[in-house]
């Protein structure tokens, strides 16, 4: 085992202190999130302290498995060591969704252009990463892949333009069709499947400060050979709908009402079917035009 | 023995206003270790020193506190229906711990959180009271015939019940200290000196210290013992530093509960660790009352208790990290056992324990030989 390595990286709203052993996780972060500051390590105040590393069980011997801790805890049960990258993005969101409640926090994903930000809730499986992936790499401004943060005192989005986490099909689609991405290797036999890591554009990165108001609520849904088909959802489903997909709305009791609420009101809220990708840029350069 | 932040900050909480951005990082890190994350904003709170938390530390202490608010109302809509039950079926019942904090609005309670409710019933209503419960949606977790005979032959509570809907879990006890060493105290002055409100009954402010100092003296579990500490040296700050004879009442009664050792212990750690400033002639009268089978150690005696229990009262971080650590919590592990039970009944159970674990440990691994 190599000695542990220490990064601290500034992702815009949180500072993530990275402790690891792994090689392949500190080539991988420092090329994804290579376009993000660092912090200082003596001096920061740093949000989430994260170690990657094997377990301390003697097992380790006869299967190399990586835990992810936070600040000294193991939340998870140990993955094989060849998925060590994932797990860091899958327990940084685990850190955001559950210590970070000054934010309504929707599983969704966020994308923005001109003066607009469409906020696009849903369920895995629903072809949400796809989707944002092209839009990143064909000019909209990352927010989130995940995990979208609406602060609760002006309503208006944060970003946290992190690496794309693509699923099996999608990664070669994504590779093949755009030039100007750069991917992670692939990590094969996860819990969802083979998935790699698509780097955030200069330009997310660069803006990631830029905060914004929710202008539209679109809920997409990637359906094979189907004709581009939108429509208007009533405030009260979008309502509902959206909180569905929210991780902390119960924790925030009132606050998390008025904010939802106020979101479902002043966005246009919109259902999508798609299968392409040309219908699907077409359509959203529309709404920002 | 390296000094943990979070204790400096107990101690003095205006020290935060002193703090730069990588020491906020040791006393948040610190603070959730040790599960007291919630209580440290409350405090800082009550000092006043809200404005002097930069956003970044406010950020993770107004989070945490959210949640334990989330959990403080839960934890009171369900007692509210344990009461309707308990009242239909005419079976007085008592709120321990955290739970009863929350109930009766304790400063200990603020901030806090907890992973079940605790509840006091007398032996002879516990049948009465599990079957109601039942009744009402809470199972029992499933354990073996062994645990089961464990837990109803010798231990002070009754296996977990979880509510098939809600997932909220109920320590059903009908004592606040296993019984097999005759140690624990009757049941009975617990429920006649206990606070009856309209509906719900906790026990009186010096028998909910007396109860936590048992719990945490004499368990050998640590994990919270910090976090434990706190809620006892401010249910004393509540209830007994400003009253009149309030030590003294506090001490007498303990060792009419045969309880003295262990409140001798909570005192004296809240004096060490959180400079609480308990009356020397307090120690005094529990050290002559005390005609408990379990002795107030005196000299080298206790000096080894300083040892051990400095060593894990503390948070589990490697900030405060110190040799020795490991050894005092296996040692306080094996103590709290041989309290709990007789040689006798010890030996046989950990070796059964132990079989078990080794049993458990070979049918997780059969799938990985197919």
């Amino acid at each position: 085992m190599q000695p542990a390595e220490t990064l601290g990286i500034n992702i815009g709203y949180f500072k993530v202190h990275l402790e690891t052993h792994s090689d392949e996780v500190l080539r991988w972060v420092k090329t994804l999130y290579s376009e993000f500051p660092r912090t200082d390590l003596q001096q920061d105040f740093h949000d989430f302290h994260i170690r990657i590393s094997p377990p301390t069980q003697l097992r380790r011997f006869i299967r190399p498995q990586i835990q992810f801790y936070f600040n000294e805890h193991a939340p998870f049960v140990p993955l094989p060591r060849s998925q060590a990258v994932p797990m860091f993005e899958w327990g940084l969101n685990w850190c955001i969704a559950n210590h970070a409640h000054q934010y309504l926090l929707f599983h969704a994903a966020g994308l923005a252009k001109n003066d607009t930000f469409v906020l696009l809730p849903a369920p895995p499986g629903s072809g949400k990463s796809t989707l944002t992936a092209a839009l990143m790499l064909n000019g909209w401004q990352l927010y989130s892949d995940e995990l979208v943060m609406i602060d609760l005192k002006h309503n208006q989005v944060h970003g946290l333009s992190r690496p794309i986490n693509l699923k099996n099909n999608s990664i070669d689609l994504i590779t093949n069709t755009f030039s100007n991405s750069v991917m992670s290797s692939k990590f094969h036999d996860t819990a969802k499947g083979t998935v790699a890591l698509l780097k955030p554009t200069g330009y997310s990165v660069q803006n990631v400060l830029t905060k914004r108001p929710v202008t539209h609520i679109l809920f997409p849904k990637f359906e094979r050979d189907s004709h581009l088909q939108s429509k208007t959802l009533s405030k009260t489903d979008a309502f509902m709908d959206l909180i569905a997909n929210s991780f902390n709305y119960l924790v925030l009791g009132n606050a998390g009402f008025q904010c939802a609420t106020q979101l479902v009101d002043s966005a246009e809220c919109l259902t999508m079917k798609y299968s392409n990708f040309s219908d699907a840029f077409r359509f959203f350069d529309k709404l920002a035009s | 023995m390296t000094t943990s932040l979070l204790i400096q900050i107990l101690r003095n909480p205006a020290g935060v206003t002193e703090l730069n951005g990588i020491a906020w990082s040791q006393l948040i890190n610190e603070s959730r270790t040790a599960n007291l994350l919630g209580k440290l904003f409350w405090i800082l709170k009550q000092n006043k020193l809200e404005k002097f938390i930069p956003q970044y530390a406010l950020n993770h202490l107004e989070s945490e506190f959210k949640q334990h608010q989330l959990q403080k109302n839960q934890s009171v809509w369900e007692l509210s229906k344990v009461f309707n039950i308990s009242q239909k079926i005419d079976v007085p019942i008592l709120v321990l711990k955290g739970a009863a904090y929350f109930y009766s609005d304790q400063n200990a309670g603020e901030g806090r959180t907890l992973s079940d409710i605790d509840l006091l019933v007398e032996k002879k209503n516990l049948k009465a009271m599990e079957a109601a419960l039942f009744a009402n949606g809470w199972i029992s977790k499933e354990v073996d015939d062994y645990d089961e005979k464990y837990y109803r032959e010798w231990s002070h509570e009754i296996p977990p019940l979880i509510h098939y809907k809600s997932g909220t879990v109920i320590d059903l006890h009908h004592n606040i200290f296993p019984v097999l060493r005759h140690l624990n105290p009757p049941v009975e002055p617990l429920f006649e000196h206990a606070l009856q409100t309209e509906k719900c009954g906790t026990l009186h402010p010096h028998d909910m210290i007396i109860h936590s100092a048992t719990h945490l003296f004499w368990e050998g579990e640590f994990d919270n013992g910090l976090r434990d500490l706190v809620d006892i040296q401010q249910l004393l700050q509540s209830h007994v530093v400003d009253q009149e004879n309030g030590w003294q009442e506090l001490a007498t009664r303990a060792c009419a509960l045969n309880l003295g050792q262990p409140l001798f212990y909570a005192l004296r750690y809240c004096k060490a660790i959180l400079y609480l400033p308990v009356p020397k002639a307090c120690f005094k009268l529990l050290r002559q009352e005390n005609k408990s089978a379990m002795r107030i150690p005196a000299g080298y005696g206790l000096l080894i208790m300083d040892w051990l229990f400095l060593h894990v009262l503390k948070p589990a971080h490697s900030h405060c990290a110190s040799s020795g650590d490991a050894l005092a919590r296996q040692l306080l592990y094996w103590r709290g056992h041989l309290i709990k039970m007789p040689g006798k009944v010890l030996l046989p159970h950990l070796l059964k324990k132990t079989i078990k674990s080794l049993r458990k440990q070979e049918e997780k691994k059969l799938p990985d030989l197919n």
